[in-house]
């Protein structure tokens, strides 16, 4: 189970896959929007409600998630997840009704939110300490490939019909839930305690029974924690945002047609894919030559970057300069995610990385769904450029954050955790 | 012990699952709707856009619809909407409808992304 990623390719491969699966699920909706809305007469802002009571649902979901994940089979969390979010999905397809469309996607959101905790948790028990940044940002991956997915699903139900769509994207569901069933649970923690040269056995420890207000207030009192999960909230506020905005800033700012537009932000996903694998290998090699704050600095680095590189991006007049800078502004943005996810799960002791998780889910979530509106309403006042040209100091401020996070204060947050595990061994 | 019982269990709920989700999709993409209505051509002139709209009766039945004309952007939402007309169709029959929809500048600028036609009930 800890022969590294090179000899078990398997898991990494399989919950990346439920992850893709996970998110084109999640967004299928929006690709049928205008089926739905003729099909049950709704308007824009019952078919936004939907979207949002699903996101809420989704990310309360994920807390009582997070303390399941920490005390039973993580695999059979994930497993039974990807099965009843399928089952959500056929009801979904199945609904005749506002009402019964609603609870639905109210199913769909509970079943989902048990994925994040579960998988983060697994990830840093299969692979070993020293390759986690890379092979969390492989997993991350698996969210842009769900996205790029999304026209299948609209190709599928202009075709056949909203419904059918929903019922073959249920499909892949079922198939990959068996597939996590049959995985094996690793020891929890097998990886850190490896890593120390300690009994990889699982541990009594005091963090697995521990009350859920205490297990979060604990996290949360992670300096190592709590200052990446939050500077890294900065950059996926203005990322969600800017995926959502650039197509209409690349027509009103640069004349290009809707199409050319479409074309021209999947740079943003190209630049997404490059970030992510980029970001956690960078991670993983700076530690690996004895930097303990590499991660940090990578993320901090990327965010800083990503700054300097769009400022300008969103300033030019040039159509193709614009370009190039977005496209390098794009693999800065995303970056700092495997890294800083490696790093907090470093410091958190492996009990608690599934309430841990649960965190930084609600986090980005809560990013995700504000950061359109405000970057809307900005732009109603003052202008879509000046709005994006306002929010994006937001991001380096978040790195500037991680700046301060001196190797001293990791070597400590993850020397405290190491010394958990050898305190539960002695006992 | 309630391993084995509970795997049972999951992997039912996994096989009824699957066949239920691809027995549904083959059924939906078999059933056809009463009356199908496709934008067939639209043309602009100034702010406004003329569509002309087919609309065919598959059933064997007589059948009367209200055709809506509606302009969206690529979230779905409505720019525009035009009144909707009412069609009477004979058993396997086809017509043709037009409608007229107005919209901003800013909106064939940067939002218009579909025109579709939308069949409703009579009534």
């Amino acid at each position: 189970m800890t022969g590294g990623l090179r000899a078990s390719r398997r898991p990494l491969a399989l919950l990346t896959g439920v992850l893709a699966v996970d998110q084109a699920d999640r967004y299928l909706l929006s690709a049928v929007f205008p089926l739905l809305k003729d099909d049950f007469d709704l308007s824009d802002f019952r078919l936004g409600l939907l979207s949002a009571a699903f996101l809420l649902v989704a990310t309360l979901g994920a807390v009582p998630f997070g303390v399941l994940v920490d005390r039973t089979t993580r695999t059979r969390i994930a497993a039974w997840g990807a099965a009843l979010w399928s089952l959500a999905m056929i009801w979904t397809g199945t609904a005749t009704s506002y009402g019964g469309l609603f609870l639905a996607r109210m199913g769909l959101g509970v079943a989902e939110s048990s994925y994040t905790p579960a998988s983060f948790s697994l990830l840093a028990d299969y692979y070993p300490v020293e390759e986690r940044s890379r092979v969390l940002g492989l997993y991350q991956v698996g969210a842009v490939l769900g996205f790029l997915g999304l026209p299948l699903g609209g190709l599928i139900a202009s075709s056949w019909g909203w419904r059918a769509a929903f019922h073959l994207y249920a499909l892949p569901g079922f198939a990959l839930a068996v597939l996590l069933w049959r995985l094996p649970e690793p020891a929890r923690g097998v990886t850190d305690r490896v890593h120390q040269g300690l009994d990889p056995h699982e541990q009594p420890s005091p963090y697995s029974t521990m009350a859920a207000p205490t297990a979060f207030a604990h996290v949360l009192r992670i300096r190592c924690f709590t200052i990446p999960l939050l500077a890294n909230s900065l950059a996926v506020f203005f990322t969600s945002g800017l995926g959502i905005w650039a197509t209409t800033f690349l027509v009103r700012y640069h004349g290009l047609s809707l199409t050319q537009a479409t074309a021209a932000t999947s740079l943003l996903a190209v630049g997404a894919i490059t970030g992510m694998v980029l970001g956690g290998r960078l991670g993983d090699r700076l530690v690996l030559r004895g930097r303990l704050a590499g991660r940090v600095e990578v993320a901090a680095a990327a965010q800083l970057a990503g700054v300097a590189l769009l400022i300008p991006a969103f300033a030019v007049s040039s159509t193709p300069l614009m370009l190039v800078l977005f496209a390098s502004g794009a693999v800065t943005l995303t970056m700092p995610n495997a890294p800083l996810a490696a790093l907090r799960a470093d410091v958190v002791h492996p009990d608690l990385r599934g309430r841990a998780a649960s965190v930084g889910a609600m986090l980005s979530a809560a990013a995700a769904a504000g950061s359109p509106l405000v970057i809307g309403l900005l732009s109603d006042a003052f202008g879509l450029r000046a709005a994006l040209l306002i929010l994006l100091p937001g991001m380096g401020l978040g790195g500037l954050w991680l700046t301060r996070l001196r190797a001293a204060s990791v070597t400590r947050d993850v020397l405290a955790m190491r010394a958990d595990l050898r305190q539960e061994e002695a006992a | 012990m309630r391993g084995r019982p509970l795997s049972v269990l999951f992997c039912l709920v996994c096989a009824v699952g699957s066949a239920t989700a691809l027995g549904l999709a083959v059924h939906e993409a078999r059933s056809t709707d009463a009356v199908v209505a496709d934008v067939r051509s639209t043309v602009r002139s100034g702010l406004a856009t003329r569509a002309v709209v087919d609309v065919r009766n598959t059933t064997q039945a007589h059948q009367c619809a209200a055709i809506r004309v509606v302009a969206r952007d690529r979230t779905g939402s409505d720019l525009a909407t035009a009144p909707a007309t009412r069609v009477e169709l004979a058993p396997g029959a086809r017509a043709t409808t037009t409608a007229t929809l107005q919209l901003t500048a800013k909106d064939y600028a940067e939002r218009l992304t579909l025109i579709r036609a939308v069949v409703g009930r009579c009534g």
